[in-house]
């Protein structure tokens, strides 16, 4: 594991309360992988269920470390990445309570400077979402 | 892969994904204008030939493909 | 509302198709404290929420989000920059009980978030 809890601070400007990825699992050029557990103080939680804002915010913020770690990993500022636009996202359930999200996130292409990533949630072994995200990078 | 298949597999999957009439993608016709890309679908066009041909566009090299034809031979070369 | 006091709807009309929301974003959500410190921002997800709410008014039943074609992020929404905005929301019910929605967050003919998706009935979701 990577960087948890208050460390991931140092990768991205989110803060609390709209914190939405708890460990980063890990992190290549390629992909990352992180992780999420929902708690009663979670933003995006209602009735008991996590809504689709958190799990898509929970995917964008991995999708923002991902792009700004390069940056971050040769001793730079952590640059601030936008979500540009999400295509074929699928949610098919709701997280609860005390469920841990776990994602997938594999890169798919850049051009133009604009980076084009795949990412998975699971719940259990189970998918929960999945869709694609293009973010663009921005100085802090 | 043979050119004019090669022509014709790049024009129907263009048209499929980016929604347009394949009648509009003549070699000479520019690729951004015809298939209404911005900087945010461009890079779906770089995923779409690297997954549908193997070959990865680099983004610098974006510039120098403009057209169709020019399309076609980039590939040509590379298939 | 699922973002407590992240925005208050001032007007509804209708205009042609569409259900038009006049919302007015506010700058003291708390929500703004960690997106950015010292500098609001509004998260695109608490403006697809803010979609998504308008449109379970507009079918009279809570809905959420089943799948999205696409969602573009054009324009940086801030509250203090965007006090007010319009929410479009057109809804189409399809027969298996899903709904086809087209939605627009702007002012007049700038748009700043577009969003096609499929939104599904809330509750037949919580008890599954």
């Amino acid at each position: 594991m990577m960087f948890r809890g208050e460390q991931i601070y140092q990768l991205m400007p989110q803060r609390p309360p709209i914190v939405m990825v708890d460990v980063v699992q890990s992190l290549t050029d390629k992909s990352a992988d992180t992780a999420l557990t929902v708690k009663t103080d979670n933003i995006f939680v209602e009735n008991g269920v996590l809504r689709e804002a958190g799990m898509i915010e929970h995917i964008a913020q991995t999708a923002a470390i991902f792009a700004g770690y390069p940056a971050f990993r040769d001793g730079g500022q952590p640059r601030l990445g936008y979500i540009g636009e999400l295509r074929k996202f699928k949610i098919t359930a709701l997280p609860r309570l005390a469920d841990t999200l776990v994602t997938h996130l594999d890169l798919v292409a850049e051009a133009a400077g604009v980076t084009l990533v795949e990412a998975h949630t699971c719940v259990a072994g189970n998918c929960v979402a999945e869709g694609q995200m293009k973010v663009f990078l921005k100085d802090s | 892969m043979e050119k004019q298949e090669l022509i014709a597999k790049v024009n129907s999957v263009l048209a499929e994904e980016f929604e347009v009439d394949e009648s509009l993608i003549t070699p000479d016709a520019n690729i951004k204008q015809t298939l209404d890309l911005d900087s945010l679908s461009l890079v779906d066009m770089v995923a779409l030939i690297e997954n549908e041909f193997g070959v990865k566009i680099q983004s610098n090299e974006l510039t120098s493909i403009p057209t169709f034809q020019s399309l076609y031979d980039y590939l040509s070369q590379r298939v | 509302m699922l973002i407590k006091n992240y925005y208050t709807i001032l007007d509804r009309r209708t205009d042609s198709s569409a259900e038009v929301f006049r919302v007015s974003l506010n700058k003291d959500c708390d929500v703004y404290r960690g997106h950015f410190p010292e500098k609001p921002v509004c998260p695109g997800v608490c403006n697809m929420q803010m979609i998504v709410e308008c449109a379970s008014l507009v079918a009279g039943a809570g809905l959420r989000i089943g799948s999205i074609k696409q969602c573009r992020l054009t324009t940086l929404v801030t509250p203090v920059d965007y006090p007010v905005v319009e929410v479009r929301v057109t809804l189409l019910p399809s027969d298996d009980g899903s709904y086809h929605l087209e939605a627009t967050i702007g002012q007049a003919a700038d748009v700043y978030l577009s969003l096609k998706a499929e939104l599904l009935k809330l509750d037949a979701i919580a008890n599954d």
